[in-house]
């Protein structure tokens, strides 16, 4: 109980810390006015804008009811449309887990066995081709990536559409941009993550034991080399909803990460605090999914937790 | 979160299914147009930007119409009957105007007097207590509307105005329908505004597209289009890439780089227009500023031939003088601004400036090829021994900062075409370039003469008078030289060869029957 009170204080702690952050930079790097209306437009209308959206305040004073209002769960509305900030984020919720989601699915079936097979295959071909493969998918940019699928499907085959969210085909290369740089990742960390587990002396006792090859990986070396594969697996998670701004600009795809960039752009308030919030959440929330998935497949960590709740 | 994911997965499945059935009777085609950004409101009023505008100007009407293609150049500023068929001169303030009978808005509803009185009324957009603030500036000349009968309506100003029937035709003075405003309100109106254009609200889905559908009762024509999509894609590339694999139809805001590969495809072509705006520099009056020869030399110095030739491929042109060749008090022989460096450094000499450090902080990604025209100039400035540091900054409240720079870039739009549309507002007596509440010590103390001119091309009725007042307030901001001009930019739409549409000078896209044609 003690334990699980600690966690959301601190958690609570670091959601108004975000907050309070965002507050103040949005509000003394830029002001809303000069964003959102035009740049030949006179003071008065200027001043009329202020007026009406509490920017005549001290800073002091709008934080404070900013934050008020946050309490009784009153996201605020944007600027930008006189929407919900609440309903405009959830709005592009399902969107972006789309992509997020169909990304990690294809980083997962294309970088783990990949990593497995290039553990298992050391210093072959094999090994050195997929870790080429996956220095090059790691280390080039998501917009470079993204322009040069556009290049060649869009503009030289004409085969798929560049940009927006209608059908299916929408889908396929901001996935796969997404995807290709989360499967690099996937097939590093678990090539190495496999053969610190094939060394291990567990191994050699199931081989004595007689199991076959495909036993001793899949029964003896995965779930034990899984571990540092599910931390990772745990920060992409807290990535799904704000890992996609760049991907997502540059396919026009609708999502969180299009709508915080415009939000930033034109110091948009509370749509920018309510995604921070959503983020922060996001990523707390997979902690303890981790925390717990860490449990299920290592005994040892749940045997210590228990022994330090004492 | 994974019903959310399954729902939005079967959304997609569905939608990807049934798009394409359903298309059987209405032969027209689907107009798609990528869009760099898309407005928080229709309200024809409240947002006048030039992402709002593009859209609005298809769904509302004026009473008078200014007929941009009268000459075909899509700059011309002929007016013509829009909602009102014929329009007469009471006195030097009032404008009496016969309504078209029977012309229909969206809902079906017929347009009468009434709409009138409340599109152009104080509870719409102006007055002591207005909805919206940026009408403002557009609406407060007049004085209030005269409903005589069903179709006949008197606009009065509250000054003698020989603009009247241009300001009527210009920017925020669209036709609502009053009983659908005062229904739903100025929120929901601004996200489906019932007026009388060729186009009306099918769906809006926020940060993806707005699709507009055909009214097909339009009183100028059934419209060529079932239905237009402005579709929000905000990177350029994606936007060409989209045009090449037919996704969409019309994609605009295209830098002039772009244009040799849109036109390496047979099947893509570009329209272009000079703008109805200028991009100008803004010389504060302070430290080696204070000298009025310093800025002149500035401007002096700064070879605008050069800058389009480089920038713009030539397309584009410099106004000589605050005006446009659309103005209808143009004047032909007004001299062009001059390129002179013996000149600037004789002038500089003169002035004793020595090399202080001159600050031109401008903001990145904010007008057009900017960046590129602040690095010239900064070489051509230093040709006349001028010491100008470029400091780029992300924002404009950077720009803004009390600390901050002696140069700063600005736009001008030519609203109307005549000085009040546009060098009276931005520069007058009443301009935040002889106000700036927040900038004290920079604001431009104008000669007294300036804004006595000023006071002539606003007041008087006498068309020559106002015309050699507007020479004088000419001569007189080129000789103070609080600011000056660079040039117009060139607004480029890339689009499909079987597709006629003409841009204008303005940033509405004219999508009416007469103005859109698809070939077979």
């Amino acid at each position: 109980m003690r334990w699980t009170a600690i966690k959301i204080a601190r958690a609570g702690i670091t959601m108004w810390l975000v907050v309070t952050f965002v507050f103040f930079v949005l509000r003394i790097s830029g002001d809303p006015t000069d964003m959102l209306l035009p740049d030949d437009i006179d003071q008065a209308t200027r001043d009329f804008y202020r007026r009406l959206w509490g920017l005549d305040q001290p800073l002091l004073t709008q934080y404070w009811s900013y934050l008020m209002a946050l309490v009784q769960g009153d996201f605020g509305i944007s600027f930008r449309n006189n929407l919900d900030a609440y309903d405009l984020v959830m709005e592009r919720v399902p969107k972006t887990l789309l992509l997020t989601g169909t990304a990690l699915i294809i980083s997962l079936a294309i970088g783990i066995p990949l990593g497995i097979l290039a553990a298992l295959y050391r210093d072959s071909w094999l090994d050195r081709g997929v870790m080429a493969v996956a220095v090059f998918g790691f280390s080039m940019p998501n917009f470079f990536l993204g322009i040069l699928l556009i290049l060649v499907f869009s503009l030289q085959l004409r085969v798929l559409p560049s940009s927006g969210s209608g059908t299916w085909a929408h889908l396929i290369m901001p996935a796969a941009t997404l995807g290709i740089s989360f499967a690099a990742q996937f097939a590093r960390y678990t090539r190495s993550s496999m053969i610190d587990v094939l060394s291990k002396p567990y191994m050699r006792t199931a081989r004595s034991k007689g199991a076959g090859p495909g036993r001793r990986v899949t029964l003896h070396a995965v779930p034990n080399a899984s571990v540092p594969i599910v931390t990772i697996l745990g920060f992409k998670i807290g990535e799904l909803i704000g890992g996609a701004v760049i991907t997502e600009t540059v396919f026009a795809w609708p999502g969180i990460g299009r709508l915080l960039t415009t939000a930033v752009g034109s110091r948009d308030l509370a749509v920018v605090q309510c995604i921070m919030i959503l983020l922060a959440l996001t990523m707390v929330t997979a902690n303890a999914i981790t925390d717990l998935i860490y449990g299920w497949i290592d005994p040892r960590v749940r045997v210590g937790a228990g022994a330090t709740q004492k | 979160m994974f019903h959310k994911l399954k729902s939005a997965l079967a959304a997609v499945i569905a939608l990807a299914v049934v798009a394409p059935a359903a298309t059987a009777q209405d032969q027209r085609p689907d107009l798609v147009v990528a869009v760099n950004n898309l407005p928080g409101s229709l309200e024809g009023i409240e947002e006048m930007g030039n992402v709002a505008v593009r859209i609005t100007y298809s769904m509302y009407d004026s009473l008078i119409r200014r007929d941009f293609l009268a000459d075909g150049s899509g700059q011309a500023s002929e007016l013509v009957p829009g909602l009102a068929e014929s329009w007469t001169r009471i006195d030097d303030r009032t404008l009496e105007l016969k309504l078209r009978e029977g012309v229909l808005f969206h809902d079906g509803s017929e347009l009468t007097a009434d709409d009138v009185v409340f599109s152009m009324t104080s509870t719409r957009g102006q007055g002591q207590n207005p909805l919206i603030g940026s009408a403002k500036r557009y609406m407060d000349t007049i004085s209030h509307v005269i409903p005589l009968d069903k179709y006949t309506v008197q606009v009065v100003s509250k000054e003698p105005d020989v603009l009247l029937e241009q300001r009527l035709a210009g920017y925020a003075f669209w036709i609502v329908n009053a009983k659908n405003y005062l229904t739903v309100g100025k929120d929901a109106f601004a996200r489906n505004p019932v007026a009388t254009g060729p186009y009306k609200m099918d769906e809006w889905v926020e940060g993806e597209y707005i699709r507009l559908a055909a009214h097909d009762d339009y009183f100028g024509g059934k419209p060529t289009a079932k239905s237009v999509t402005f579709t929000e894609v905000p990177e350029m590339s994606a936007r060409i890439a989209g045009l090449v694999s037919g996704e969409y139809d019309i994609s605009v805001n295209i830098s002039p780089d772009q244009i040799p590969t849109v036109e390496s495809y047979d099947d893509l072509k570009v329209e272009q227009i000079v703008l109805d705006n200028t991009h100008m520099l803004i010389f504060w009056t302070v430290g080696p500023l204070e000298d009025k020869r310093v800025r002149q030399a500035l401007s002096l110095s700064i070879d605008r031939d050069l800058l389009r030739q480089a920038l713009w491929a030539d397309k584009n042109y410099t106004p000589n003088g605050h005006q446009l060749p659309s103005y209808v008090m143009y004047m032909e022989d007004y001299p062009t601004f001059e390129y002179n460096v013996e000149k600037a450094k004789a002038l500089l000499a003169e002035a004793g400036y020595n090399g202080e450090e001159i600050v031109y902080r401008f903001p990145l990604n904010y007008y057009l090829l900017s960046t590129e025209a602040a690095q010239a100039m900064q070489q051509m400035w230093s040709q006349a021994g001028l010491n100008v540091k470029l400091e780029p900054v992300e924002n404009w409240s950077q720009v803004r900062a009390t600390d901050g720079g002696h140069i700063r870039p600005w736009s001008n739009t030519h609203r109307m075409p005549d000085p009040l549309g546009s060098f009276v507002p931005q520069w007058g007596k009443l301009s935040g370039i002889q106000n700036n509440s927040r900038l004290e010590d920079r604001k431009w103390d104008a000669p007294a003469a300036f804004n006595d001119a000023q006071d002539v091309i606003l007041t008087s009725t006498d068309w020559d008078q106002r015309q050699q007042a507007y020479r004088e307030a000419l001569d007189i901001w080129k000789d103070e030289a609080p600011g000056t001009m660079l040039y117009n930019p060139l607004e480029t739409y890339a689009m499909r060869k079987d597709i006629t549409w003409k841009p204008y000078g303005l940033y509405y896209m004219d999508l009416r029957p007469y103005n859109l044609q698809f070939a077979e």
